[in-house]
Order: C-alpha cells, then sequence, then structure tokens
C-alpha cells in the first residue's frame, strides 16, 4: 500500500498541472451528460473556467467520443446498425424506414424531444444482421422494414 | 551541450546533437526533405506522411518528422521507392482538397502545389470528395474554409504552443476537423487575431482577409522590414502587390527570437488605412487648421529656429539612420537641445547595456513586466517566453502585481520588486541549504529562485526600465540584464545621441525652449508645453494635434535603415513602397530646412551607424542608489500600449 501511494505521487510530480486538469475532463462531461442528459453548451464553458482550460481543449476531448452528445437527446434513442454485415442485409431500407416515419434524419432528435435517430457502425453482433437497438437495452435483430415500423410506432406514438 | 551524434544523409556525412529529427538533420546540409505537417521547434507528428524516407536495415519508410537521428543511420531521402510514395500521399491528399488552384491566391505560398507539381501530380486520381465547408466568422482579419483544409494541425500547434489554444482538433474519423467549437467566432473564443495561424497553414484554409481578391502572392514582392509599433520591434516580412502592401508576415529568421507578430503588426497598416495619412503639410492658424505647401512650412519653420533657443527631439519611432541625421542638422544649426524620448522611460545605462538573446535563455527572471497578448501589452514577449517555457526553460517572476505568465512559472512572488530584488541577490550569492527550499515563507521563495539562478547556464533577467539598476545591483555579472523599451528603436535612438548637452527630454517638452521640433509619433497623451510645436510623423493624431505645423513623414516600409531591437540585436528595413507624393523624407527635411539657415549638412555615412550601434560601455557596474525616476508613472507607460489594444478591439466591433 505504501510502495503505491509512493508511485501515486512520483507520477504526480511528472504531471503538470495542465495535465492534471486535462486528465479531469472526461470525468467531468460524464458528470454533466448524466445530470442534463447531453452536454449543453453553457456547463462546458463553466467547465473551462473552472479548469482553467480553453473551450478548445474541452470540445476537442468532448468531440472525439461518440457516447458525448452536443445536442440535446430524445426520450427513447434508436439507434440502427450501418455496419458492414448489416449494411449488406439491407440497412438502409431500415434506416430510411425510421427516417420517414420518424421524419427525422439520422443524427436528429424531434423538437419534443420524444425520439433520437442514430447509426452505429456494427454493434458486435452481426450474425444477427440488420441490427437495431433501442436505448442501448433491446437489440432487434434480423429486423425488417414491417418490423422497423412497428417499432417505430411503439417508440413514439403518434396520434392519427 | 547535448552530445552528437554521427550519421550518413544522401551520402553526406551529418553531425547533430542527441534528440535531432531526421527532417532537422537534413536541413543543416541542404537536404530538404517535402514536409507538410512538420512545425519548426514543435515534436513531429507524423500526420501528413510526405517525408517519408528510407533507413538502410529498415523494411518501410519511416516519416522523417518523427524520427531521432541514430549513429551511423544510413538514410536516404530520394529513390524511384520514395518518389512513388510521396505521390501516392499526394494523390490521397487531393482527393478530398479542392481542384481549384487555377483561381487559388494562395498559389506562391502553398505547399501543397508546390509538391504537386514537383511530384508532377495535377489532379487526384480518385474521386474529388468535399470535406469541411467554409466557415461564416465576419472579422476584419481571418478567412476560414476548411474545405482547402489538409488536417495538418499546425494552426492547432501553434495556437496552443504560444498559449492562446483558441483552435482544436474537433471530431474524430472522416468528420475531423479543424476550428473552434460549435463553429462559433474566434473572438468569443479568446482570439486575439495574432494569425500565426494563418502563417503556417500551408494550404489555403486560413488567409488574411486584407489580401484578399489582391491577387496571388506568386505575384507578390516580399521585403524585409521591422514592425515600428512596440518595444518588441518585431521583423516582418511586407509583401506589395503594384506597389500596394497587401500582407505582413513574421519573418522567419533562425536568429531572430520571434516568428509571432501580433494584430497590430500584422494587420495594423490596414486599419490605419482609416486614419488620416499626411500628405500635405499643415499650419494652424488661430486655432484653425489649414493645409499649406512645404515651401511655406519650411519658411516658418525656419525663421523660428532662427530666433533660437530651439529643441529637438527624436522618437523612439524612427531609424538610427534618422536619428543621426537629426544629429547632424542639430550640430551644423547648433541647436544643442537634441534629446530622445526613451529617455522618459529608461535610463541611458539601461538602453545601453549589451546585447543579449531570450532564445538561448535556460532561465528567464522576468521583473516588474507582465507581457500579454489578450491586453496587448508586448504581446510578442507573452509568446516568446510562453513557446521559451514550453521548450523548456524556467521562469521567475517578480512583480507586485499578479502576472498572467504567473501560472507558468517555477516561482512567482509579488511584492515591491525593488525590494526582492535585493533580497534575490543576497541569496544569489550564497549556498542554499536543501532545507529551505520546502518552507513557503516568501524568504524561502525567495531562496527557491536564487538556487534556480544558481544552477543555470544562461539565465537572462528582463525588466521593466525603472528596474534596471536594481536588477544589475542584484545578480552582477552572470547573465544579461535586458530592459524592454516601449518604443521600437529606444535603443537605438540612447546609441545614436550623444547625451543631452543642456536639457533634456523631459525639460524640453516642459516649457524649456520656445521652439520644439518632434520627429516620429511621440508617445501618446503627453501634454507638450512649449510656444511654437513642429511635429512630423505620418499621421495626423496624437502629439501632432497640439502642434503649431504638422509635416507628413514616411511609414516603416517606404524606407530603408536600421533600428536596434530590445534585445540590442541591429534589424533592417527595406523599403517596399514608395514613398506618397507630398510626403518627405526627414533627411530631405533637414536638408531644406540646413540650406534655409545657410548650413551645410554631411550626412554620416551608413558604417557610422553600425558603429554607433556597437558602442556599448564597458560590463555593467553594481552601484549604489542611482535609482531612475522616469519621466512618464508606470500607468501611463502601460498606458502607451494599451493604444495598440484599443486600435484592434475597435475594429473587432
Ligand atoms: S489568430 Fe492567433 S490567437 Fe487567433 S486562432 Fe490564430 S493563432 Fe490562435
Ligand atoms: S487550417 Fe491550415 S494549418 Fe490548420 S490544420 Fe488545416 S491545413 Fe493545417
Ligand atoms: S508585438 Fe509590438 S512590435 Fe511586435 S508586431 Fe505587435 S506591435 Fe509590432
Ligand atoms: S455490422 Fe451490424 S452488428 Fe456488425
Ligand atoms: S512532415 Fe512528417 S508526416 Fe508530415
Amino acid at each position: 500500500m505504501e510502495i503505491k501511494s509512493e508511485i501515486d505521487s512520483n507520477v504526480l510530480t511528472v504531471l503538470t498541472d495542465e495535465q492534471k486538469k486535462k486528465a479531469m475532463i472526461i470525468q467531468a462531461l460524464f458528470v454533466i451528460q448524466k445530470e442534463h442528459n447531453y452536454l449543453p453548451a453553457e456547463q462546458l464553458k463553466q467547465l473551462s473556467e473552472r479548469l482553467e482550460l480553453s473551450t478548445a481543449d474541452i470540445y476537442s476531448t468532448a468531440s472525439f467520443y461518440k457516447q458525448f452528445y452536443m445536442q440535446p437527446r430524445g426520450k427513447n434513442v434508436v439507434c440502427v446498425c450501418v455496419g458492414t454485415a448489416c449494411h449488406v442485409s439491407g440497412a438502409p431500407e431500415i434506416l430510411e424506414t425510421f427516417e420517414k416515419t420518424f421524419d427525422l434524419k439520422a443524427g436528429e432528435t424531434d423538437p419534443d424531444l420524444n425520439v433520437t435517430l442514430e447509426t452505429v457502425g456494427c454493434v458486435g453482433c452481426c450474425g444477427l444482421a440488420p441490427v437495431v437497438t433501442v436505448n442501448e437495452a433491446e437489440i432487434l435483430g434480423e429486423i425488417t422494414t414491417a418490423e422497423a415500423e412497428k417499432v417505430a410506432g411503439k417508440v413514439w406514438p403518434k396520434e392519427a | 551541450m547535448e552530445p552528437n551524434v554521427k550519421l550518413t544523409i544522401d551520402g553526406y556525412a551529418v553531425t547533430v546533437p542527441v534528440g535531432t529529427n531526421l527532417l532537422e538533420a537534413a536541413q543543416t546540409v541542404g537536404v530538404e526533405i517535402p514536409h507538410l505537417c512538420y512545425l519548426k521547434s514543435f515534436l513531429g507528428i507524423g500526420a501528413c506522411r510526405i517525408c517519408l524516407v528510407e533507413i538502410a536495415g529498415f523494411r518501410a519508410p519511416v516519416t522523417a518528422c518523427t524520427t531521432l537521428v541514430q549513429a551511423d543511420m544510413l538514410v536516404i531521402t530520394d529513390s524511384a521507392r520514395l518518389r512513388a510514395d510521396r505521390k501516392f500521399v499526394l494523390d490521397l491528399i487531393l482527393s478530398v482538397h479542392p481542384p481549384r488552384c487555377g483561381q487559388c491566391e494562395k498559389v506562391g505560398v502553398c505547399q501543397l502545389i508546390k509538391y504537386a507539381s514537383k511530384y508532377r501530380i495535377g489532379k487526384s486520381t480518385f474521386e474529388y470528395t468535399e470535406i469541411g465547408q467554409a466557415v461564416t466568422d465576419p472579422n476584419p482579419f481571418i478567412r476560414r474554409d476548411m474545405r482547402y483544409c489538409i488536417l495538418c494541425g499546425k494552426c492547432v500547434r501553434i495556437c496552443q504552443g504560444q498559449g492562446t489554444n483558441v483552435l482544436a482538433f474537433l471530431g474524430r474519423g472522416i468528420k475531423l476537423g479543424v476550428g473552434t467549437p460549435a463553429a462559433s467566432s474566434l473572438k468569443d473564443n479568446g482570439c486575439t487575431f495574432c494569425g500565426s495561424c494563418v502563417e503556417v497553414c500551408p494550404v489555403s484554409a486560413l488567409a488574411e482577409v486584407p489580401k484578399l481578391g489582391k491577387g496571388r502572392e506568386i505575384k507578390y514582392t516580399k521585403t524585409a522590414s521591422v514592425c515600428m509599433q512596440c518595444g518588441n520591434a518585431c521583423p516582418t516580412q511586407v509583401a506589395t502587390y503594384e506597389d500596394e502592401l497587401v500582407k505582413v508576415n513574421a519573418l522567419d529568421n533562425a536568429d531572430q527570437t520571434t516568428g509571432y507578430l501580433c494584430a497590430v503588426g500584422r494587420f495594423g497598416f490596414y486599419l490605419r488605412q482609416g486614419e488620416k495619412r499626411l500628405t500635405t503639410p499643415l499650419k494652424k492658424s488661430s486655432g484653425i487648421w489649414q493645409e499649406t505647401d512645404w515651401t511655406e512650412a519650411l519658411t516658418i519653420i525656419s525663421q523660428r529656429f532662427k530666433k533660437g533657443n530651439s529643441g529637438l527631439i527624436a522618437t523612439g519611432t524612427i531609424l538610427n539612420q534618422e536619428v543621426l541625421d537629426l544629429a547632424t542638422f542639430a550640430q551644423a544649426t547648433q541647436i544643442s537641445n537634441l534629446a530622445g524620448t526613451p529617455a522618459l522611460y529608461a535610463s541611458n545605462e539601461a538602453l545601453r547595456a549589451p546585447a543579449a538573446q531570450l532564445e538561448q535563455a535556460d532561465l528567464i527572471i522576468l521583473v516588474g513586466l507582465n507581457p500579454s497578448q489578450q491586453q496587448r501589452v508586448f504581446p510578442a514577449l507573452d509568446a516568446v517566453i510562453k513557446s521559451r517555457v514550453r521548450q523548456g526553460a524556467k521562469l521567475v517572476v517578480l512583480n507586485d502585481v499578479a502576472t498572467g505568465l504567473g501560472a507558468l512559472a517555477e516561482v512567482e512572488i509579488l511584492d515591491e520588486p525593488v525590494m526582492l530584488l535585493e533580497a534575490f541577490g543576497r541569496c544569489a550569492g550564497m549556498s542554499i541549504p536543501q532545507d529551505v527550499l520546502g518552507a513557503t515563507t516568501q524568504a524561502a521563495i525567495i531562496a527557491k529562485a536564487a538556487k534556480l539562478y544558481q544552477a543555470a547556464q544562461n539565465p537572462v533577467l528582463l525588466c521593466e526600465p525603472a528596474y534596471y539598476q536594481a536588477c544589475v545591483n542584484a545578480i552582477g555579472n552572470k547573465g544579461p540584464v535586458l530592459v524592454m523599451p516601449y518604443e521600437a528603436n529606444a535603443k537605438g535612438v540612447a546609441l545614436m545621441l550623444p547625451a543631452p548637452e543642456q536639457l533634456n527630454c523631459r525639460e524640453l517638452l516642459n516649457g524649456g525652449v520656445d521652439t520644439l521640433y518632434i520627429a516620429g509619433e511621440m508617445l501618446a497623451g503627453k501634454n507638450v508645453q512649449t510656444d511654437f510645436l513642429i511635429v512630423q510623423q505620418p499621421y495626423f493624431n496624437g502629439v501632432a494635434l497640439q502642434a503649431d505645423i504638422v509635416l507628413p513623414a514616411p511609414l516603416p516600409w517606404e524606407k530603408t535603415g536600421t533600428v536596434v531591437d530590445w534585445q540590442g540585436q541591429l534589424k533592417n528595413l527595406q523599403q517596399a513602397c514608395p514613398v506618397p507624393p507630398g510626403v518627405k523624407t526627414y533627411r530631405q527635411v533637414f536638408s531644406e530646412l540646413g540650406q534655409m539657415l545657410g548650413c551645410r549638412l554631411e550626412w554620416t555615412a551608413e558604417d557610422a551607424v553600425i558603429a554607433a550601434a556597437q558602442l556599448r560601455p564597458e560590463p555593467v557596474v553594481r552601484e549604489l542608489s542611482t535609482a531612475f525616476t522616469p519621466a512618464l508613472s508606470l500607468v501611463e507607460r502601460v498606458k502607451l500600449l494599451k493604444e495598440l489594444n484599443g486600435l484592434v478591439a475597435r475594429s473587432l466591433e
């Protein structure tokens, strides 16, 4: 235990204050996103002031990871896999189905924040292609356009 | 000194310090390896892949900018294989670069087209895919069109390296781009519009707004000059097109400290186009300004001079030769009151101290100065210190107010500088026990600074002029003391002028003479009390408004000559534009006045300037209580620099 803390403190002496602050960015972004569901510009500005880092540093980290969102997200997130296997098994048509039913383009969220439509490159279950995930919890494999329409209707029921 | 490594590049024997990369090693023997993303003094990042070289014993080519020299390496920088590889790399880059070189104004400085034509590739063999977009960010200085960006990252690194940190890589993969967060404006991200990013951009992604629509760069004539707007006296490269000044670049000269220009130096010529340039003499009669001709103006002046009790002032904004010409005129006409404005803020000893370079310093002790790019107070100095620290130099700050550089300093001590220097001087001569250093008392922190000083090979003390003697007293002979003057040629004026025979500059300005002539732009805001005031300067502003006669003068890029910069180095200016009709040089004016006064003037030759510039006193000595009291308060002095900031700030509104 003692040895470990000695190593820790040695590591800290070689890190500059700036590096220590930069190491904080990702943790801070997670906290902000957890609270707001996305990364509001105002929060990022405050973060840059608190850490005394430029907004350039914060945004360049935030924009590198697909897991961080700069725009508000919908209550439900539908994600169409467009990886190679899914692509050849008809992902483009599936995506088009969702785009039409939601009247959204990939990457967009409706103004009332009901749903966000996204794409991803390979979820890792190519045997089930084409694949769609809902809220990163439900994985729908071998999906057809008819099923896609049903999923869409369930996720965001619109009055007739 | 780092130990050396010997290797062979294209058959040349090369000896360079350990840690040199192959790209720079090759440059030492004149072998130029193509490169697009390598930025001098920064670590290579290997982004563009065009600097590929072959090394004996390596299977595949490697990037020269990221490969460090090793003993006995055998490097080949040109072969059929490398040419084919580079051609392919260029083919890929061009596939995402707009195929519009025919209309591009950057041709002449664009590195991409330079290599494309060298490797004979006209158009990409791939289909062109547009990535990035033109950025909407209206401002008078920088145009961004990211469709042209080749993602070399130089702009990001230079902006970070100088400590402004406005630009970033954003996104990743095919969406990777360079710019400001969420397409916000440069201004909102704290950009100072120094234009360093434009300077390093190898393509047309970043460009200076003033030169847009003014032809292709290949047609520009480039001339070396110096920015005369503040004490930094940054070396510049002035570009003209059909005798019109179209842009200003930093002069990248290995032995100069800075490749940096602030917005004033780079874009000032353009900002000042709105101001009233004098092209004819003006005289004030019963409170009203009137245009007049040269004969009348000079006749009035010569009559005033004939009456006697006259004085002449050289400002720190004119060139060495012009100062000497003024001295020649003074001597011939027996006007014995001759002084220079630098004496308002610095002692003669401080200004005439030997030359020294910050570039080699491993420890910089900054006394009483608070340089800042954001506030535009010695912005180039701020950038230089930041990049020195990035390269490993240590920084100690002694000041009575917190400084912007404090965060980078190894030690920052905030208290009255003269007192701190005395304590520091005592410590510097003693051996400091290790156990003192852990404490946080002021004495211990001063001891820590002294310890750094003792360990340094090339310490440099850089101070506000008022602290010169206190600095010299503190350290004696180890390391030079450099003062930062407020005017570009302050040191030149002090070296060219004899010590004032009768009245000093302050006395001259405070009504010591009846007739006073001022050559060059005077420090703004100074109230001049004299019966009859003559001012010769390029613009109708500042002290000229208090004058009785105003004479037009040439701008720095309209003349040839030298200045002695803040580091005591002689720097050259070459005339890039003709003197506009109606404007006379200082020498023409002195010569015509001399004739009217019946005196023969014999100009000093150019080598006299160089001799005078090298005329330095013996090494500095410690003296007790030779405190120098500047005529202008610190607030007034710093205000002079803020004027620059105002010029830029107003243009951004
Ligand atoms: S102009 Fe200067 S401060 Fe602004 S982005 Fe470019 S390098 Fe950075
Ligand atoms: S804008 Fe210019 S300097 Fe910056 S990354 Fe693009 S090509 Fe390089
Ligand atoms: S720092 Fe001073 S000398 Fe250098 S470019 Fe700016 S105004 Fe000119
Ligand atoms: S490509 Fe869609 S799961 Fe692998
Ligand atoms: S210069 Fe070496 S990879 Fe770009």
